[in-house]
């Protein structure tokens, strides 16, 4: 805990929404008087996301499933599975899901019987089953070609899935946004014209600037009440805002926490703070030469953050969590939190330990424009490291070609580097994962490394493991290990806060931003 | 009523650093009826071109009119407001200044400038004013108008350049014209030219003249009254003639006796130096010069060279003799002295130095070749560095050409300035703080500072006043006949070079048409032009007429 | 002192303007150089309370949106951009002079070389030259001040040939080179100190422009790097509070203008009192 103590702060900057936030905090709608209210069909709703659309880089690409439509591809197409406000899993084209082999490596599922894509056809197994094909031949862009062996047929509506290698949670694994369900066609072609299944038919599309979507009248589940859907890609936040303000938007997603007092003070405006969000790491380089080759300084960094002053400087004490040094989010069941958070003293005694008994200049740590509060968030941190003696200048990089940056190219020449990258939120087998893959940039190259094995081992335990109460002391044991290790930092956790005009119903803010669905979203 | 009446004017200058003020016209008061010429003569910084701007209500920066009055047809001008001093300007007075190319845009066609003041002052349209520009523009004598007109200031001669600026000064026939050394920046002919219109259009018109100048013989020729200025007030006044004749202050008398004069006699004629020893120091044999063409696209189709400059001239000049080059602008003087220096390689022709053939240009001369000839330009001030103090200027050859460097050079710095009648402390000024004859004698200390076999003047005394130039000639003479240098002195004064040089030479359009002993050549002419350079010297009145004959005999041209 | 035969106090007072001008750049370089002992804050120190309003008995500005001392980050806020402005157009001007002083004496091929380089980066609108540099390049101070650098070489090389010419034909360059001065020497001995008023001013007039370029740079989140306090990059740190926090926004600006401004008047003031219209083309001819 931090020793800058701020209630004035924090009643400026939650005001009066609140009560409304503790409300959403809990787990209920955010207007509990809407659900009892029938839903109306009609209507438009434009909303604004605060990124470019950088992938769209033509309209012969632009209605793929992979190029990017800002990852909100629940829109038009449907996946298996849908992972919920909760992060459960919840059943979508498939109805039903089990393991048929002990070790978790062979998946049946179920498919829906009833769906029609927007052409008018049925989505049958064989889509299915094409649709995975073209999934696992795409090299690095989806999970499917790391840990899907094969897809076949195992009845007239059901499929079976051979994996790789043992996964229990499977359900969340075919929920990613890039797996969705498209017409059977050959791997060249698939997806270019744009068929789902989903609530919505892609209308128009202006690359870089916005997607408009109109109602699927053939929908196979409740919905869709909107007539009209339209995202508009706004990366400025004051811009969003002044659009907001204008009633050019109906709905601004995921924005600036610094905002919230002045949204709160617009009429009929709900602010809706999600249980989670993305979290900001830093990749911490372990070569030759760096500091962070020594996991007392890595120990020492990550407890001399105050963490808590973030959250109460950049976040009205609110909007954001504490990591746990891992890619665990805390409203994850399995999250293990860290017993201390914050110790100087102990942060200063490793240092010393580490020869550094006079404090050190760590490299300078970039990062880039990922979202609206982070200069804030890495100013805040940068200042308080120093209590323990640590000078870490900070740098902001321009957001193109940020990663190719940041991260290890594939002949070697250039070195992964002191940087920061987003973590979404995921269930924890895909969240302790990426600390599991040997070559893995975001670990820093923790491996080889005796905890390292240890670790991997553990993973693949808890893959192989079906019963979740298993697998929590799995995935406990596995915490441990990072939080001792500190393999990367995990600076702060996002709770993402949505803005939208209180006739809008039926919308929660997401912890994941590509799992939000507008199919029962309705205006009254 | 006089047309102009000035009144105890008294016109200041604010001193930079420090807050007092310098009086540059001190109490002047003076009248002027129409249809006459007045004369104002003085050294410069006496204060006549200030109060010729005073005239006119303008002042330089730091300037300020602080007493007195100007009474222009009974009207007090300083009393006027700014636009109605701006329409008396230009319509009712208008002034001449001495360089005409500072009142010409550089950028505009001539014609067009006129036709700009009679539309702004006469209200003419743009065919009117192109019309009666054109008329102006024949009036002032210059040869075929319509081309004139389509020319840019520095595709003129300063002859035509001059008279386009005396045409728009006359464009709205104003009752008077100031002229401040309107010809100061001409030769002699193109001069008597000029002063022979603004003679006739001021019969013609019955405008009233101030004439403002630094050469008494001018006043003697041009006005009927004159005033002599010395340090801003007025020592002398009466009729032109006699005050020219029978001076009545000390400094009147001094004016006079320095006028270099054609038709003085001469008490110790210029001498060589030293006996013949056989081979003359410098050669010069069928010496021409071309300047390249300009390159354009009609000339592509159709080549046309452009004229030789100088065209098969040959001269010695024996060791420490003084050789004069006289010529009016335009008659290749100063391109000969730039293919001796180096700065021009010659057409055609052969130049001997001391019995060996001379390099091209400077860039085939050894150190040493350099070193033996140098020069001395026009104007003192550009010539020195504007940036470095008078020390550097004159060590610095010392240490190019000799390797000296330190005190040694300092001592020889202070030597020159001896030899030139200066003091020591200059050393640490700057170029700027000189007066024009100091800067020139630093300009001829800096010359001789490389011992020099040869030295050429290029009209090094057209920029000085008469008395200074006295002066400085005399110390050119002093320091040549120490050092021994021969000399190639040119000039357009034939009073000047009838001083100096032992021998003459007479250059026009870039031919040699005459040549001898100065007293023989000046004594006796064989060719008709030297008989004009020396009337237009003598300002005699017979000179318009050897004008009209010459033009007819196209001795006297146009071209530019 | 003299400045060209004119005493320095009448040309720094040389019009109402100049005055304002010349006194508003003294007090900022004097802020600059001196705020680091003046500042009641780290520049950078989380000191209070974020968004406390101008007024506060500890904060005499307020502080910024976490919590730093916005007096502080003021004062400091200066020192970044106007090192790499000078620094970047120092070197524009001096290189610059040379090759401007060099083509005006050489003429020829190398004056039309020189020159058209010179026209093609022209044609090149500033900010977007500097901008797609920067991204190219990546941001850092370095980075800043040479494209600082060359977007003011183009110009500066412009204006000093145009002084240049004008020296070229004089009387005193031709003895020059007679007594057989080296090229090299003819440019740097006799004709660069004939053009230094013409650079002095340059430097002063583009100096500005260039702080005003790095504060756009940093604005738009391409110059200089969070959590140095920077004029520009406060301003777009401070411009979503706009309707909360006024001040974050305006106090910036007040600083960033007031500067520009007095280099302004200041440059334009010395060169109108140098008589340096003409030489800069600002003027008459």
């Amino acid at each position: 805990m931090g020793k800058f103590k701020n209630p004035d702060r924090r009643d400026v900057l939650i005001g009066a929404g609140s009560t409304m936030v503790a409300a959403s905090l809990a787990g209920s709608l955010p207007m509990s008087s809407a659900l009892a209210a029938t839903p109306k069909k009609g209507g438009k709703l434009t909303y604004a996301i605060l990124t470019r659309n950088s992938k769209h880089k033509s309209l012969k690409n632009a209605k793929h499933p992979y190029s990017g439509l800002h990852i909100r591809t629940k829109n038009v197409y449907n996946t298996l599975t849908w992972v919920d406000q909760g992060i459960d899993a919840q059943p979508e084209v498939a109805t039903k899901w089990e393991a048929v082999e002990a070790d978790q490596t062979v998946w049946e599922v179920d498919i829906r019987e009833g769906i029609k894509f927007h052409d008018g056809r049925d989505l049958t197994v064989e889509d299915v089953i094409s649709s995975y094909d073209f999934h696992r031949s795409k090299k690095g862009t989806s999970f499917a070609k790391k840990m899907l062996a094969k897809v076949e047929k195992a009845g007239p509506n059901k499929a079976r899935f051979f994996m790789k290698s043992p996964n229990s949670e499977f359900a969340w694994w075919a929920a990613e946004y890039r797996q969705v369900i498209m017409p059977a066609a050959d791997v060249a072609t698939i997806g270019y014209d744009g068929v789902g299944s989903g609530p919505f038919k892609f209308a128009k599309i202006d690359p870089k600037r916005s997607v408009t979507y109109e109602a699927n009248e053939n929908y196979w589940g409740e919905g869709p009440y909107l007539d009209t859907l339209e995202t508009v890609f706004q990366p400025s936040m004051g811009s969003a805002m002044n659009g907001y303000r204008s009633k050019q938007f109906d709905m601004v997603l995921s924005i600036d926490p610094a905002m919230v007092p002045q949204f709160e003070k617009m009429a009929d405006t709900v602010v809706d703070v999600a249980k989670a969000g993305s979290q900001m790491m830093a990749i911490l380089p372990k070569y030759e030469g760096s500091p962070f080759m020594d996991k007392r300084i890595r120990q020492a960094l990550t407890l001399a953050i105050d963490r808590q002053k973030i959250i109460d400087i950049v976040y009205g004490g609110k909007a954001a969590w504490i990591p746990n040094d891992t890619h665990m989010a805390d409203f994850n069941a399995d999250f293990l939190a860290r017993d201390v958070v914050r110790d100087v003293n102990k942060a200063k005694q490793l240092l010393a330990e580490a020869g550094h008994a006079g404090g050190i200049t760590l490299p300078t740590l970039y990062y880039s424009s990922y979202y609206p509060e982070i200069d804030r968030v890495f100013q805040v941190m940068s200042e308080s490291v120093k209590d323990a003696g640590i000078t870490m200048p900070i740098e902001l990089k321009q957001k193109s070609g940020y990663r190719k940056w940041r991260v290890e190219d594939k002949k070697k020449t250039r070195k992964h580097r002191f940087a920061m990258g987003p973590v979404g939120p995921r269930n924890p087998g895909a969240n302790l994962f990426r600390m599991a893959r040997p070559t893995y940039n975001e670990s820093g190259y923790w491996h080889p490394n005796a905890r390292g094995d240890e670790y991997i081992a553990l993973y693949k335990k808890a893959m192989a493991t079906g019963d979740t109460l298993k697998r929590r002391e799995i995935y406990h044991e596995m915490q441990r290990i990072l939080q001792d290790e500190v393999p990367s930092l995990f600076i702060i956790g996002r709770r993402t806060i949505d803005v939208f005009r209180s006739d809008v119903q039926g919308w929660k803010a997401h912890s994941q931003g590509w799992s939000g669905k507008f199919d029962k979203v309705w205006r009254s | 009523m006089a047309l102009l009446d000035v009144r105890n004017l008294q016109v200041a200058y604010r001193n930079p650093s420090s807050d007092d003020q310098t009086m540059a016209v001190d109490g002047v008061s003076f009248a002027v009826e129409r249809g006459e010429t007045l004369g104002i003569v003085g050294e410069s910084g006496c204060g006549k071109s200030t109060l010729a701007r005073a005239l006119m209500a303008y002042c330089r920066p730091g300037g300020e009119i602080v007493g007195g009055e100007v009474l222009f047809d009974g009207t007090d001008i300083f009393g006027l407001k700014d636009e109605q001093i701006r329409a008396l300007r230009g319509s009712r007075m208008a002034m001449v200044p001495q360089d005409p190319l500072t009142s010409l845009t550089y950028h505009m066609k001539v014609g067009p400038q006129v036709d700009e003041i009679l539309r702004i002052h006469q209200e003419l349209d743009a065919k009117g004013a192109r019309l009666h520009t054109l008329k102006l523009f024949a009036g002032t004598n210059l040869p075929e108008p319509e081309k004139i007109y389509h020319r840019y200031p520095h595709e003129n001669s300063g002859g035509q350049r001059q008279r386009v600026v005396i045409a728009g000064a006359l464009a709205c026939e104003p009752d008077l014209l100031i002229l401040d050394e309107p010809t100061t920046a001409l030769d002699t002919t193109t001069e008597m030219q000029v002063l022979k219109l603004v003679k006739e259009l001021r019969d013609r018109m019955g405008t009233a003249l101030i004439y403002i100048t630094h050469d008494l013989t001018l006043t003697d020729y041009m006005c009927e009254n004159v005033l002599v200025m010395l340090n801003g007030k007025v020592v002398e006044r009466g009729q032109s003639s006699s005050v020219f004749s029978a001076p009545q202050t000390d400094y009147g008398k001094a004016l006079v006796a320095a006028i270099p004069r054609v038709d003085a006699k001469i008490a110790t004629p210029a001498q060589p130096n030293k006996a013949k020893d056989g081979a003359p120091l410098l050669k010069v044999e069928h010496l021409s010069f071309r300047y390249p063409s300009r390159w354009s696209v009609s000339a592509l189709f159709n080549p046309v060279e452009e004229p030789l400059a100088v065209d098969d001239v040959s001269f010695e000049l024996p060791r420490g003799e003084t050789l004069g080059l006289v010529g009016e602008s335009g008659s290749g003087k100063s391109t000969i002295a730039n293919i001796i220096v180096g700065l021009s390689a010659p057409t055609s022709g052969a130049i001997t130095f001391d019995g060996a053939a001379l390099g091209a240009t400077d860039r085939h001369r050894s150190p040493e070749l350099k070193r033996r000839i140098q020069i001395i330009f026009q104007d003192p001030l550009s010539s020195l560095n504007p940036r470095r103090r008078i020390e550097s200027i004159l060590t610095r050859p010392q240490e190019i050409f000799f390797g000296v460097t330190g005190k040694a050079a300092r001592d020889r710095a202070v030597e020159l300035l001896e030899d030139m009648e200066l003091s020591a402390d200059l050393l640490k000024r700057f170029p700027r703080q000189l007066s024009g004859g100091q800067q020139q004698r630093v300009a001829i200390a800096r010359a001789f500072a490389a011992s020099p076999d040869l030295i050429l003047c290029d009209e090094i005394t057209s920029a000085l006043d008469v008395s200074v130039q006295a002066h400085v000639l005399r110390l050119l003479r002093g320091i040549q006949i120490k050092t021994g240098a021969a000399c190639l002195f040119i000039s357009h004064d034939l009073g000047v070079v009838k001083q100096v040089a032992g021998e003459t030479v007479v250059l026009r359009k870039g031919r040699a048409v005459e040549a001898g002993h100065t007293s023989g050549v000046f004594d006796n002419p064989s060719h008709d032009y030297t008989r004009l350079l020396l009337a237009a010297a003598l300002r005699q009145e017979n000179y318009a007429d050897l004008v009209e004959q010459a033009s007819r005999t196209e001795i006297v041209g146009n071209e530019p | 002192m003299l400045v060209n035969d004119k005493p320095l106090l009448s040309i720094v007072t040389h019009s109402p303007a100049t005055t304002i001008g010349v006194t508003l750049v003294t007090l900022h370089l004097l802020n600059a150089i001196f705020a680091p002992l003046l500042i009641p804050y780290g520049s950078t120190q989380l000191a209070g309370m974020p968004l406390i309003a101008p007024g506060h008995p500890d904060f005499l500005l307020g502080t910024d949106v976490i919590g730093r001392d916005f007096l502080s980050r003021l004062m400091m806020g200066g020192r970044t951009s106007i090192t790499v402005a000078m620094i970047g157009v120092m070197g524009a001007v001096i290189i610059g002079t040379f090759f401007a002083v060099s083509a005006a004496h050489f003429g020829g091929y190398y004056d039309d070389v020189v020159m058209r380089i010179v026209d093609t980066k022209l044609s090149i609108p500033g900010i977007l030259f500097v901008a797609l540099f920067v991204v190219g390049f990546g941001r850092s101070v370095t980075v800043l001040t040479i494209v600082v650098g060359l977007s003011y070489f183009p110009g500066a090389v412009r204006t000093i040939r145009a002084q240049a010419l004008t020296q070229v034909p004089l009387a005193y360059v031709k003895a020059a080179r007679l007594r057989g001065e080296s090229a090299l020497s003819v440019i740097i001995r006799e004709l660069t100190p004939n053009v230094i008023e013409v650079v002095v001013v340059e430097f002063a007039i583009r100096t500005s422009s260039a702080i005003l370029i790095v504060s756009a740079l940093s604005f738009l989140g391409l110059g200089i790097s969070p959590p140095t306090a920077d004029w520009g990059l406060m301003v777009s740190e401070g411009v979503n509070q706009i309707y909360e926090a006024p001040w974050l926004i305006l106090l910036p600006a007040v600083f960033i203008s007031t500067l520009v401004v007095g280099l302004n008047f200041a440059s334009d003031g010395i060169a109108n009192a140098l008589g340096l219209d003409a030489a800069r083309g600002l003027g008459g001819h």
